[in-house]
């Protein structure tokens, strides 16, 4: 699978979606001058640094980030990422209770996302777990 | 006050619905109306006001298990709505008669960080409970659901864990006091409260519920006959 902490240090502002537990690349990012948070709703991250307790689905959350890391995004609604912004969109095909969007393919994160220009893509060895690493299009229709 | 129930398919029979009336009839001490949205009115009791359910189904939807409820509330300004499923078995009257604009069950028989804070993250969590719901112009949550329909619709797979993820996260409800409402399924036939409910449908909305979950109608004989009493003499 992709390796995140490599990716993570070329940007200069990265933003977490509903990652669960990633302290450990936030507390190294932000040690390193990259201004990164992570959005997550779950109450055991209600004083944890560099976390924000919302939802960025339904609340009002500030969306400006040069890198939007999107894991679980078999658990979320597909919000419109802006234009131009680079992604990684991780997803699985589990369908865990409160999955609402299994994922079953590379292709189908990029077009639930609208991924214009594709870096890396791939799967774990089972099929299950799917990333896309890309840029949002700039020229998306919706 | 209006009471307001929802009927469809074949899960229950018209009884549950002519048995609710009668249990209205005893425990709540003035005068009231029971509207019944259904899509078969065969078998149930005239005093039943009937409606077409297909009047609360504007989203045209087979997700978000009965989020016709949330139709209900633009519908009608304030009313009480309550699932075929409970058993209603001592005074109800200061409930329905509650100045809320949004007060619903909190499953206080669950643990919560155990039963709900533990799987939050995932999803899967709910620790809401909307069959015993009391209603009196809730407008913030009618604006909210138009406004969030089609995120609302991908999300979640229940009108329940809306509220819960969405609403009582943000404090934004009220609940019956503990004590009032208690579950049958875990407490058995004591019937604890004022009303009790049966809470079987997450096992059919959710992958991996082993319990062994009783209907109304398979409790025990003491309950059954209490229940039964409410039919028309």
């Amino acid at each position: 699978m992709i390796n995140l902490k490599h990716i993570i240090f070329n940007y200069d502002k990265v933003i977490f979606l509903a990652p669960n537990d990633v302290t450990e690349f936030l507390n190294i990012a932000n040690a390193c001058e990259v201004d990164a948070i992570a959005y997550d709703y779950d109450p055991k991250f209600s004083k944890t640094p560099f976390y924000v307790n919302k939802d960025f689905v339904f609340d009002d959350v500030d969306m400006d980030a040069e890198l939007f890391v999107h894991m679980n995004v078999e658990k979320t609604y597909p919000v419109k990422l802006p234009r131009g912004a680079d992604v990684i969109l991780i997803g699985d095909n589990d369908e865990h209770n409160g999955d609402c969007t299994p994922i079953h393919s590379c292709q189908q994160l990029i077009d639930l996302y609208n991924v214009g220009e594709v870096y890396d893509q791939g799967h774990d060895e089972n099929e299950t777990h799917y990333y896309v690493y890309g840029k949002i299009d700039e020229n998306r229709i919706r | 006050m209006n009471f307001y129930t929802l009927k469809w398919g074949d899960k229950y029979a018209p009884e549950y619905v002519n048995r609710l009336y009668g249990g209205i009839e005893k425990h709540y001490h003035k005068p009231f109306t029971l509207t019944c949205y259904t899509d078969d009115h065969q078998g149930i009791r005239e005093e039943v006001e009937i409606k077409d359910i297909h009047e609360l189904r504007k989203f045209d939807t087979d997700r978000v298990f009965t989020y016709e409820k949330l139709i209900l509330m633009e519908k009608h300004e304030e009313g009480v709505w309550l699932d075929l499923d409970i058993l209603i078995h001592d005074d109800i009257t200061s409930m329905a008669d509650d100045f809320s604009d949004f007060k619903m069950i909190w499953n206080y028989w669950n643990p919560y960080w155990m039963r709900s804070l533990r799987w939050y993250g995932k999803g899967g969590s709910c620790h809401v409970n909307s069959s015993f719901v009391k209603f009196n112009k809730p407008e913030w949550l009618i604006k909210f659901t138009n406004d969030n329909w089609d995120k609302i619709e991908w999300t979640y797979k229940s009108l329940d864990k809306y509220l819960f993820y969405q609403h009582a996260r943000n404090d934004r409800l009220k609940y019956w006091e503990d004590g009032l409402i208690s579950n049958y399924n875990v407490s058995g036939k004591d019937l604890p409260g004022r009303v009790t409910i049966f809470n079987t449908s997450h096992k059919y909305t959710n992958k991996g519920i082993e319990d062994d979950l009783v209907e109304l109608h398979e409790a025990d004989w003491r309950v059954t006959k209490l229940w039964k009493s409410y039919d028309k003499s």
